[in-house]
């Protein structure tokens, strides 16, 4: 095992990587831009160095200046995390010409799934079924005939491309001219490439995915699925292990598949292969060639550390797990808590974070990126954190959620939470019954200001706040009736108690 | 010894309460209420019973009224009473049509360009400041004819959503 490493990347995902190292003995490095020289992975690292401002461009995507951070502390291996640079194939095999480890798939596999269109020829020629495509397209003729060929409508999108970028619905083969001339300069501007292809558009899939490992002695295994359909603009907001719609035969097959596909490339460490899930069908999307947001679901409900696999596996180590009859135990979820306004179209929020309060309790997961006092800015992802539940069953771990979404108190930003506790009592997810159109089927979940007893509370708390303010003569909420001993005000009713400071003198 | 009834109104938005407390005993819209709420001392966290709910909550004073953000939902109450409600009323019949406009941020963003200088007329359209968020650049346009009074921002400046950008008379 390493003896030091680096962690290239900021958030809860760093704080991660430095729990699982520091749980393997490992010592840590973490790296941190102008902005981060307070978070959370600053503060529990074991070694911390500035890498520059707090544009992630001048920082975290200066792959020179980490490299040179990891050779001066002394660290043997980079883990990149998830964004960043962790799916860049240029900045694995520089780590490697430097003579230190990236923790992650062979530069060579990275390239192979990060170019969408080569990855789908090596998919089929590995047997996996993908959704019907062309390759990439040159004119408008060549994109209308490859539509008319898989039927309409058809998904444009850039051969270089992820994370849902420069993504469109054709409907027709009218829409084709603007949409392609925009498309193709989108790309351009996003991933430098402006190769773009078009692929059959599903109406209504799930997007379920496949946990692999794989080590450097050839053991490849799949950890089964999540299902990661509650999206918006194709951004996860919320995943389960297991999907309510795999039974052990589709798991089955599936796993099959997705081995098949990591094999194809060669691949080595944790990765993630996407479905998109209709009707008893499955089709490959991608393969994301890092550990993702959501592997926690993965871990509560297999017991693996796929962190810790990862770290084994790149130190040159066999995979200290095998596949288990038994998985998945029970059920898991996560929540997705960004700094985003849900009832204003998911806007990033900023601000200070004045008071958190995060929950615990059997079960529950909090994989956090802040802290109190925290100042939430806007130069980086706006994930703050994820909230995770395991139970005995999908009923018990939604209940779970909400108690837990219930615990977790966050002043001085807006974030996803309200959003996540609609929908954990909306009756077509209780029922399992979702899609990755769930969001557009479910418009009141983003539009409601609450229930009527929010505002009702609401307003209550702002009198009576008002009302002590008049009657003590101050505005400042002081509370002298908390440190009254129990019962010492016999006869006065608690309000009253509580709101005329002057009585207890 | 008994206190006076105080009647308040909590507006949230369009949605006004009318609130009465009476020697500790409070009055929703008619309905009796049983309620209080008691402070963390040196916090703005505080704890409201409420008709048979336990609820934690945050609360910050603000202008007139008050901040509340109750299971991540933010909600901002003004509270006045009898008097203060009245005096606003007269003050808003009496107010001279506002011609004074601001210019405030749609979204949390970086500040790009500023278009206008201090002192320049502007016609519907016309561009008046570049802002950065999420990666895209969005131009903020006057959507009327007026002079530019001040700009409080500059290039680079990284502002708040419903931050004053300009003011155009």
């Amino acid at each position: 095992m390493f003896d030091k490493v680096l962690i290239a990347n900021r958030g809860e995902i760093a704080v991660r990587v430095i729990r699982a190292c520091q749980d393997l003995g490992v010592r840590t490095v973490a790296v941190y831009s102008d902005a981060d020289r307070l978070s959370p992975h600053v503060l529990v690292a074991g070694e911390a160095i500035r890498i520059g401002p707090a544009p992630a461009t001048e920082s975290y995507l200066q792959a020179d200046v980490i490299i040179e951070a990891a050779h001066r502390t002394g660290a043997q291996a980079i883990h990149p995390g998830y964004g960043f640079m962790a799916e860049n194939a240029e900045f694995a095999r520089l780590v490697e010409e430097e003579g230190l480890v990236f923790i992650g798939p062979p530069a060579a596999a990275i390239a192979a799934m990060g170019d969408k269109t080569a990855a789908r020829r090596r998919m089929i020629d590995a047997g996996v079924p993908v959704i019907p495509g062309s390759e990439s397209l040159d004119d408008v003729a060549q994109a209308v005939s490859a539509g008319d060929r898989i039927g309409w409508p058809v998904l444009l999108k850039a051969v270089a491309g992820g994370g849902g970028k420069g993504m469109r619905v054709i409907e027709a083969a009218g829409d084709l001219p603007r949409a392609l001339e925009a498309a193709r300069r989108e790309a351009g501007q996003s991933f430098g490439d402006p190769r773009v292809y078009v692929e059959k558009y599903l109406l209504d899939p799930r997007h379920i995915e496949i946990q692999v490992l794989a080590d450097s002695k050839g053991c490849v295994i799949h950890l089964g699925e999540r299902e990661c359909s509650i999206q918006r603009r194709h951004q996860k907001l919320i995943e389960e292990s297991p999907s309510p719609a795999v039974d052990a035969d589709l798991r089955a097959r599936m796993g099959h598949v997705a081995v098949a596909a990591a094999r194809a490339v060669g691949y080595v460490g944790a990765g993630t292969v996407e479905f998109l899930y209709q009707d008893g069908e499955f089709f490959f999307l991608e393969m994301n060639t890092r550990i993702q947001v959501e592997h926690p679901v993965t871990e509560f409900v297999t017991g693996v550390d796929l962190v810790q696999e990862q770290l084994r596996v790149a130190a040159g180590e066999p995979l200290s797990v095998q596949p288990n009859a038994d998985w998945p135990v029970g059920h898991s979820l996560e929540c997705r808590i960004s700094g985003e306004d849900p009832f204003h179209g998911f806007l990033p929020s900023s601000g200070r974070i004045t008071s958190l309060q995060v929950p615990c309790g059997p079960g529950v997961r909090w994989d956090g990126g802040i802290v109190e006092h925290f100042d939430v800015g806007l130069h980086y992802d706006p994930l703050l954190g994820k909230l995770i539940v395991h139970a005995a069953d999908r009923d018990q771990a939604i209940l779970r959620m909400r108690r837990a979404l219930r615990e977790l108190q966050i002043e001085g930003v807006r974030t996803t939470q309200p959003f996540h506790l609609a929908v954990m009592d909306e009756p077509d997810f209780r029922a399992g019954d979702i899609s990755v159109r769930y969001l557009e089927r479910h418009p009141g979940l983003v539009e409601s200001g609450g229930a009527d007893w929010h505002a009702r509370a609401a307003a209550v708390a702002a009198t009576l706040l008002e009302h002590r303010g008049r009657r003590g003569g101050s505005g400042i909420s002081v509370d002298v009736g908390t440190l009254a001993p129990a019962g010492s005000q016999v006869g006065m009713s608690e309000w009253r108690r509580r709101f005329r400071p002057e009585d207890l003198a | 010894m008994s206190e006076q009834e105080i009647r308040y109104f909590a507006t949230i938005g369009d949605d006004m309460r009318e609130i009465l407390v009476e020697d500790g005993r409070l009055r929703i819209d008619g309905e009796v209420s049983d309620a209080d709420i008691s402070t963390l001392p040196g916090s703005d966290r505080q704890h409201l019973r409420m008709d048979g709910r336990s609820l934690c909550l945050f609360a910050r004073r603000r202008n007139d009224g008050w901040v509340i953000e109750l299971e991540g939902r933010l909600f901002e109450v003004r509270v006045e009473d009898e008097r203060g409600r009245y005096i606003r009323e007269l003050a808003s019949h009496a107010a001279p049509v506002e011609t004074r406009r601001e210019v405030r941020a749609p979204m949390p963003g970086l500040i790009v360009r500023v278009e206008v200088e201090e002192g320049q007329e502007v016609v519907p359209g016309d561009g008046l400041i570049v802002m950065e968020a999420m990666k895209m650049e969005n131009e903020l346009r006057a959507d009327a004819v007026g002079t530019v009074v001040s700009v409080e921002v500059a290039a680079g400046q990284a502002v708040e959503r419903d931050a004053v950008l300009l003011r155009i008379e």
